[in-house]
């Protein structure tokens, strides 16, 4: 089954009057395609697939995946359990759930579906690879390890899964069972940060301080912002007595701190704000986000974010300086191309407008939104042919998430 | 140059005593039946813990209360004093004052407070105690979102407010504190750890906005305030030396503070655990000043290199190996850090290894501490938790508001096990645990417990494991030293084991313990050493002491011990 034909599940129309409101922005991502990275399970049964409207089911899929991306993980779930419906019996889309509710801090419902994924398919790794992490997050590692043996009889010698079975072990203080995991992990994968980071820990615990801090550099090398390495080759060289030597490695790591620290705290705010954007709530997006900008005023993503909450209040003034703003800073940012193009569309610039969306498209084709919008240009002209090509486009595209650096999730701080 | 770490002790000898072969004989000598049972009402103790909410999530009504152990009538029986906070100031009115409960023997306590004109009604926190003008009688000092107050103990059963006189009323937002003399001079100094700079008038609005889904902020989102250390002068004032000491920084956010001479040279060091913020370690130089040796001995982050929320915390030997360890609770989401003590090259953290990672990392920490509960002669851990957010639900489905407490059983080899559900049901009860202390309050020889709990009743939990080891407990008096012996470093030997530990005064979050030293020697029937090294620098020592019993070792009363002997 051709897994990208369009089809009548795109339900919301293109009217111009769609681009006033982000919230619609937000909302249409109507894109199909139910690709999960590495999981070789990408396409559900055949006998499945015969059974509903392919083309819904990838409309809904791939909203709530790019939700979930953008961190709206209520609205993510909305749109997965409607998939859900359309298709019950397919893995990708409780893998999805499962990456969605343990990014949401819901650990025990993504070990739920990701048990649902493996039941239906029982030789799906995501699956497991997603379960393993919610069973360490769960504080539960005899669970963890049933998990990592089976997915490494599944897949021996997985590198990814021989690197988790390794922190396993160094967590459970078995050292010489860590050091022989992560090695094997590191032979397979050499570029893996977190690997070498481990096996040094490793060896630190064996009080093999100088295998340590070799291992220790060699995360550095690979991830020079790495504070674990930083942190623990300064450790590392103290314990074995080169004094000199661990307290530039301590400067070092003083250094990449104390810069992590003062951007932490302009995102503190950034985070809230972004996470009211996201919520619909402009106004206190806008309260948030001039703050930060204020003071970071380099921040293009955050001028750009202001912009678009402006022009969803209707304050175009204020939208068109800081979109301009956020593209003076980022020239490279498709986002706020997008967004100036629908501002101008709103005033009447049409011309403007199409170039800005067209410069969005040209700088990333696989951006589904700026086609929506120049679809709903072309139409507002009576360009209605023009506008159908820009539809269609915008119905193929297919968004995957971006497959996080070790296959691990990341989780915003909060309480 | 600095004077040895024991005098007339040396160094191997003192190592070679710290676990001889064969020292394992001094594990447990009989069955450890379970439980605890919460004696609470029948104790009368009816205290409740009011935080003033009302649905605007002011960040300090989350945070409160600690509780305290003390002796105040002199009576030789631990009595009980717990900070309340009440209505938010500014806000309403608040009617909550703090309550001090005194030890009336036969496990029952009485409410004095009004007697003893000691029920602060400040937005309560926390509460360290010492006899700060050396006069004999236990003096206690409350922290507070606002003043915080000095209590001068009368002797006569009652307590003056001296807080303006002794100058240490710091109106910020003060959390822990402890008292230790710093610089030996025979009086306890103050420090007090403060929190964020939050004000009533810019709160903030976190959480998703939808009904019911308002939380407190992250203490990221609100300034550091800057903590104290004040001198005691000797005339029943304190003078503001944090500067001049070299302990003024604003980077950390303070919930938790512990003196320990963690490098063994004979005077206090000061650890502080700060939330969302590096956790600080200050050595004391012995000339009055500390230096920062957080980042060279590695106590400051998790093995991550990330600061963590750090709550509570404690010093102790977990390890027997003679130096103080150091354990801190931390986050949801982050583990528990124990960090074993390596000498001159610092600490290394054990969390994981030891068994206290992975169990710690749905839970959210705040009262902890070593004990050893069960007196097999190893330190244990215990830990009172409770989420921070009343609506923690909303946010996730495998972390709850009410948590249950940690009891982690010291296995030897640097292991720890959670017995906590072996403990009883009383022991297991979920609660919103914020402070705790551990002490021995009906001297019955085993270590009890009481938690307090956010906006509900405190609970005091006796140990009623009735095992057949033995144990000792000690009361130190300083006369060159400060009277409360704080500082004091104290080897108990039996069995050819010597066990380390220090007269503390508040640790834990908010809270502290017996100031008496409560030591299980297990199977062991003869302590046949007790050597305290004393703040002042007199080291002395007591011979074969009978175990199951309180001592009262007096500094100058016992054997001295000269340098070179």
């Amino acid at each position: 089954m051709d897994t990208r034909s369009p089809g009548k599940g795109c339900r919301l129309g293109p009217g111009l009057g769609v681009l006033l409101g982000v919230a619609a922005f937000m909302g249409s991502a109507c894109a199909g395609g139910a690709r999960e990275e590495g999981s070789g399970t990408a396409s559900p049964p055949p006998a499945a697939a015969e059974r509903y409207d392919r083309t819904e089911f990838l409309l809904h899929f791939q909203r709530g995946r790019e939700l979930s991306r953008r961190g709206a993980r209520a609205a993510a779930e909305k749109e997965l359990l409607r998939a859900l419906e359309i298709a019950p019996g397919e893995p990708a889309l409780h893998i999805a759930l499962g990456k969605n509710f343990f990014l949401g801090n819901f650990f025990g419902r993504a070990a739920a579906e990701f048990q649902r994924a493996i039941d239906l398919d029982t030789h799906s790794l995501p699956a497991r690879l997603g379960l393993i992490q919610v069973q360490e997050r769960l504080g539960n590692p005899d669970e963890t390890l049933r998990v990592v043996e089976e997915a490494l009889e599944m897949a021996p010698g997985h590198p990814e899964v021989l690197f988790l079975r390794g922190r396993l072990n160094y967590r459970r203080g078995n050292y010489p069972g860590a050091v022989e995991d992560l090695r094997a992990s590191l032979r397979a994968a050499p570029g893996n940060a977190e690997a070498f980071f481990h096996l040094g820990l490793a060896h630190l615990k064996q009080d093999r301080f100088v295998q340590a801090a070799e291992q220790f550099r060699e995360t550095i090398r690979v991830d020079p912002g790495h504070l674990g390495a930083q942190q623990n080759l300064g450790r590392a060289l103290r314990l074995q007595g080169a004094d000199r030597g661990a307290e530039e490695e301590e400067g070092r790591f003083r250094e990449i701190r104390d810069l992590q620290d003062r951007k932490r705290q302009i995102l503190a705010h950034r985070d809230e704000a972004i996470a009211a954007y996201n919520a619909g709530d402009f106004e206190s997006a806008v309260e948030r986000l001039q703050r930060i900008v204020e003071v970071r005023a380099e921040d293009g993503q955050a001028a750009t974010y202001l912009g678009s909450a402006y022009l969803a209040l209707g304050k175009f003034g204020r939208a068109g300086d800081f979109l301009e703003r956020g593209l003076r800073l980022d020239p490279q940012n498709q986002f706020a191309l997008m967004e100036l193009g629908r501002l101008s569309a709103i005033r009447g610039d049409y011309g403007r407008a199409e170039d800005l969306l067209k410069q969005a498209i040209q700088l990333n084709p696989e951006f589904p939104f700026p086609h929506y919008f120049l679809s709903g240009l072309y139409r507002s002209q009576g360009r209605i042919p023009e506008s159908l090509r820009e539809m269609e486009e915008f119905r193929k595209l297919d968004v995957p998430s971006p497959k996080p650096p070790n296959g691990s999730f990341s989780t915003e701080r909060r309480y | 140059m600095r004077p040895p770490l024991f005098p007339g002790f040396p160094v191997p000898l003192i190592l070679a005593l710290v676990c001889l072969p064969g020292c394992g004989g001094g594990k447990r000598a009989g069955r450890t039946p379970a439980g605890w049972t919460d004696i609470t009402a029948e104790a009368g103790i009816s205290f409740r813990h009011q935080s003033g909410a009302r649905g605007q999530k002011y960040l300090m009504e989350t945070l409160g209360s600690g509780v305290c152990f003390l002796d105040y009538d002199g009576d030789d029986r631990q009595d009980l004093y717990l900070v309340n906070s009440g209505e938010v100031p500014g806000v309403g009115r608040s009617m909550a004052r703090n309550a001090l409960y005194r030890n009336l023997g036969g496990g029952k306590f009485r409410d004095v407070t009004a007697v003893a004109g000691i029920g602060d009604r400040g937005y309560g926190m926390g509460c360290t105690v010492a006899d700060y003008d050396n006069d004999g009688d236990q003096d206690l000092y409350v922290t507070n979102y606002g003043d915080n107050r000095l209590f001068r103990n009368e002797g006569d059963g009652t307590f003056l407010d001296v807080t303006v006189q002794a100058g240490v009323g710091d109106p910020r937002w003060g959390t822990s504190s402890a008292f230790a003399d710093f610089d030996n001079d025979g009086w306890v100094d103050l420090y007090v750890a403060n929190y964020v700079d939050f004000r009533i008038e810019k709160n903030l609005y976190c959480g998703e906005p939808k009904p019911g889904y308002r939380t407190y902020c992250h203490p990221d989102n609100f300034q550091a305030l800057p903590d104290v250390l004040y001198r005691n002068l000797g005339d029943g004032t304190f003078k503001d030396v944090t500067r001049e000491a070299g302990l003024y920084t604003a980077e950390g956010k303070g919930l938790g503070v512990v003196w320990t001479d963690y490098d063994g040279d004979g005077d206090v060091d000061l650890y502080v655990a700060n939330d969302a913020t590096p956790n600080f370690l200050f050595r004391n130089r012995g000339d009055g000043t500390f230096g920062n040796v957080t980042w060279a001995a590695g106590v400051g982050f998790s093995e991550e290199g990330l600061p963590e929320a750090g709550m509570g915390v404690d010093a102790g030997d977990f390890n027997r190996d003679g130096r103080m360890d150091l354990f801190v609770v931390n986050l949801s989401h982050e583990t528990n850090s124990l960090y074993e003590n390596r000498g001159e090259s610092g600490f290394l953290d054990r969390t994981f290894e030891s068994g206290l990672g992975q169990p710690s990392l749905l839970a959210l920490g705040f009262g902890a501490g070593f004990l050893d509960f069960d007196n097999d002669g190893d330190l244990d851990i215990f830990v009172n938790n409770g989420h921070l957010l009343d609506n923690i639900h909303l946010y996730s489905d495998s972390v709850t508001y009410a948590e249950t407490n940690m009891l982690f059983e010291n296995l030897g080899g640097g292991r720890f096990l959670d017995v906590a559900g072996k403990m009883g049901e009383a022991f297991r009860a979920p609660g919103v645990g914020r402070g705790s202390a551990a002490g021995d309050w009906d001297d019955d020889g085993d270590l009890d417990l009481v938690v307090t709990h956010s906006g509900r009743p405190v609970r005091l939990l006796r140990n009623d494991l009735r095992n057949e080891n033995h144990w000792v407990g000690l009361r130190l008096e300083g006369t060159r030293s400060n009277r409360s012996a704080i500082g004091a470093r104290v080897g108990v030997e039996a069995g050819g084991v010597i066990l380390w530990d220090e007269v503390r005064s508040a640790s834990s979050y908010l809270s502290q313990n017996d100031l008496r030293m409560h030591v299980g020697v297990g199977a062991k029937i003869q302590v046949t050493n007790v050597l305290v090294r004393w703040p002042g620098g007199l080291t002395e020592t007591w011979r074969d002491l009978p175990v199951d019993r309180y001592h009262h070792l007096i500094e100058g009363s016992g054997e001295s011990i000269q340098q070179g002997n």
